[in-house]
């Protein structure tokens, strides 16, 4: 399939098992599994375009790389947190040693994926087979991002 | 307020609305960047129409982080690329899988074309109905009513229904051909 | 070196001015950096490095090393003590004597220093601020369960009071002002993040001046001006910061600057926390001591140097800080700094059980400011919501 590929998040389908959690290879993991009232939230970098934290960033940190990624380059970043106050999911943190954390999509192998078996973190191309799999009520949906 | 219906009855899955919602919207045709989306399966002679059906209280517009959905005069829920940051939220909350994404991956969306829908003008066999919602509504009873008064619901294997299942399938093949390798 | 680039400052604004000149196509070799630290770090990340004891090898910026090695020269161990505009030198000292260098383009990154209030006693051992390496040094040698009362509730002040917490210490903290962090958050949301704070077992005191630093060598205590007292052994002066001008005007003031933060001095430009800078907002000049302003007019001063065009509209202030259990996010005006710059019209708060936002607007019912604190949550829809309709109602696109 062509157009480029992107890591779909469907927090709907999380049942909280933190198999992403352990898989993630970064030092601090960079995708995190929230209990919310409605069930649980994931919070990881959508890799938006145009992103808002590339915006803001005047460190030249943050970057779009040519397969969408937006790359985070810890050698230019100054922990300005910049990025952290206009991201809308908590995507890009920071990290216990004061560093910032964000996914990389593993070089376009996300580790994530590949340990989710609920169908809840999905790698492919735009229009994606697996998306189209069972959804759960809208309302049960929004209860988890919060909006209900 | 102007709804857009489709009379599922209707629809043979011959794919010119995706075709022509495409071209309209970014000049080429290409079912996969099409806002409105038939997906058929001729050997049960069904197709299933996906297409954003404008809810009043929108999920796509309420996970929207950017406030870049809004309704405008048409009733129609509109992106706003200048906001959109593409994180596609939005595609994930619509629980009718109808917004779907470019090759840039941003969000598309039907905007009934400005209240001038260009599916329903295509449409050759009346499958795809905009108006006034009570005239909409009546049209689709009338549709069932027709369904059932011709038989299209149970019953055994009509003539019509041959055709009708026939007429897609072609059409489909048709579309396999030229775009080889095509899902759909 | 005439030609060259003179870099006064090895911090951020001077190291990544210095990058952003390499990526313009600038010869690295023709760049000289003048520092008295190097190699450079981020100050954003003193209260991390202060409560998880990461090794200073970490908190030190890799570009700095990249610098040196794409050919950039470095004299660390410099100080820069004099400026000639008209033959276009600067005097430097190092520990042999003093010397001149010769400048093409200068640029004046010198930063800011903490400012420390006229009080008796903060020349006392034990009294530090929290700027440099060395304050953290000596607040992480502190036996454990000592006491400590930091001065400021500042983003640095609250930031310190927590990792000098998760140590383990007793810590007290003071502000003149009659709420925490004044600059940064309206009433409600700054009592939001004091009740947290108390919760964390920070004693937190608002409109409370301090009379005296009390001790002989060393620091025992701090009185009150209501003649309340509290003993401890250190005491952090978070006061704020005052820019490092000196090279350039003798009264202590921000370094005025242009849109590309070129100073009135031909080829002498000035950025970060000893520089005034843009408000993308109003259009007014401001004096902010923040890290993306430094990296902001990093970028701009390079495109000027190198004779690219430089339209700008200025900063968007976009602050986050995670106080213990509370992040803080701030986009765009706070309602003390638009009342300052005249600009402010109505703020509305509303908040949550776990979660507080205000919106900031001016006379026109425009968005100027959005602010939120929250615990608990891990994400806030809204920030940016409010980045980008503050640059959309403020004139476009940042740059």
């Amino acid at each position: 399939m062509s157009g480029k590929q992107l890591l779909h998040i469907l927090p709907e389908r999380c049942t909280g098992c933190m198999d992403c959690v352990k898989a993630c290879p970064m030092e601090e993991p960079a995708i995190r599994i929230p209990k919310t009232p409605g069930g649980w939230d994931i919070v990881v970098c959508r890799h938006c375009s145009p992103a808002p934290c590339v915006d803001a960033c005047k460190f030249g940190a943050l970057w779009v790389k040519e397969d969408g990624t937006v790359f985070l380059a810890k050698e230019l970043c100054t922990s300005c947190k910049a990025c952290a106050a206009v991201c809308p999911f908590g995507a890009v943190f920071l990290g216990p040693t004061g560093e910032m954390v964000k996914c990389d999509l593993c070089n376009g192998e996300p580790k994530c994926v590949e340990a989710c078996k609920e169908g809840a973190l999905l790698y492919g191309g735009t229009p994606d087979k697996g998306l189209a799999r069972e959804r759960k009520p809208v309302r049960e949906l929004l209860s988890i991002r919060g909006f209900v | 307020m102007f709804v857009l219906g489709v009379i599922y009855e209707n629809c043979t899955g011959c794919h010119l609305c995706e075709l022509a919602c495409s071209y309209k919207h970014g000049g080429t045709f290409n079912p996969l960047l099409s806002r409105i989306t038939i997906l058929t399966k001729p050997e049960v002679q069904t197709s299933v129409q996906v297409y954003c059906l404008q809810c009043n209280d929108a999920a796509c517009e309420r996970v929207c982080p950017v406030d870049a959905i809004k309704r405008d005069k048409s009733g129609a829920y509109v992106i706003d690329y200048s906001r959109c940051i593409g994180c596609r939220e939005c595609a994930y909350a619509c629980p009718f899988g109808a917004i779907s994404f470019d090759f840039k991956a941003r969000p598309i969306k039907c905007d009934l074309c400005g209240g001038e829908p260009e599916c329903v003008d295509v449409c050759p066999h009346d499958a795809i109905i905009f108006g006034p919602e009570e005239k909409v509504s009546r049209e689709l009873k009338r549709a069932k009513a027709t369904g059932v008064a011709y038989g299209i619901y149970g019953g055994a294997e009509s003539p019509y229904r041959r055709k009708k299942a026939e007429e897609a399938e072609n059409f489909l093949r048709e579309i396999w051909k030229r775009n080889e390798g095509l899902e759909l | 070196m005439s030609g060259g680039t003179v870099i006064v400052g090895g911090g951020i604004g001077g190291v990544y001015t210095a990058m952003n000149l390499i990526r313009e196509g600038f010869p690295p070799e023709k760049i000289t950096i003048i520092a008295r630290e190097w190699p450079a770090y981020s100050r954003h990340r003193l209260a991390e490095f202060l409560s998880s004891k990461v090794p200073f090898g970490r908190i030190a910026l890799g570009l700095s090393k990249r610098l040196s090695w794409m050919g950039v020269r470095v004299l660390a161990g410099t100080e820069a003590i004099s400026l000639d505009t008209a033959e276009k030198t600067v005097g430097i000292k190092t520990n042999g004597g003093t010397s001149e260098v010769e400048y093409g383009n200068l640029v004046v990154a010198t930063g800011g220093r903490p400012f420390l209030p006229p009080i008796p006693g903060v020349g006392l051992k034990g009294v530090v601020t929290f700027h440099g390496s060395n304050d953290v040094e000596f607040l992480s040698s502190l036996p454990g369960g000592s006491r400590t009362v930091v001065i400021g509730a500042g983003l640095v002040g609250l930031t310190a009071a927590v990792a000098l917490r998760k140590l383990g210490h007793g810590v007290t903290v003071i502000e003149a002002r009659g709420r925490i962090l004044p600059n940064l958050l309206e009433g409600p949301l700054a009592e939001f993040v004091g009740d947290h704070l108390t919760r964390l077992g920070i004693q937190v005191l608002t409109s409370s001046l301090v009379e005296e630093v009390e001790g002989d060598e060393w620091v025992e205590g701090v009185r009150l001006r209501g003649g309340e007292e509290f003993w401890a052994k250190s005491v952090v002066m978070a006061t704020g910061v005052r820019p490092n001008s000196g090279l350039l005007r003798r009264d202590g003031r921000p370094i005025e600057v242009d849109e590309a933060g070129r100073t009135g001095f031909p080829g002498v430009y000035a950025l970060g926390d000893c520089a005034m800078s843009r408000d993308f907002i109003t259009g007014e000049f401001v004096y902010r001591p923040l890290g993306f302003v430094a990296g902001h007019y990093a970028q701009l001063v390079a495109r000027a140097i190198v004779g690219r065009a430089v339209a700008d509209r200025g900063v968007i202030p976009t602050v986050y800080e995670a106080i213990g259990p509370v992040e803080v996010y701030a986009v765009g005006l706070g309602g003390a700094e638009a009342e300052k710059l005249g600009v402010l019209g109505d703020v509305e708060v509303e908040g949550g059980e776990n979660w507080r936002e205000a919106r900031v607007f001016d006379a026109d019912g425009r968005l100027i400011g959005w602010e939120r604190v929250q615990s608990g949550h891990l994400h806030s829809v809204g920030s940016a919501n409010a980045y980008l309709r503050i640059r959309e109602l403020h004139g476009g696109r940042a740059e």
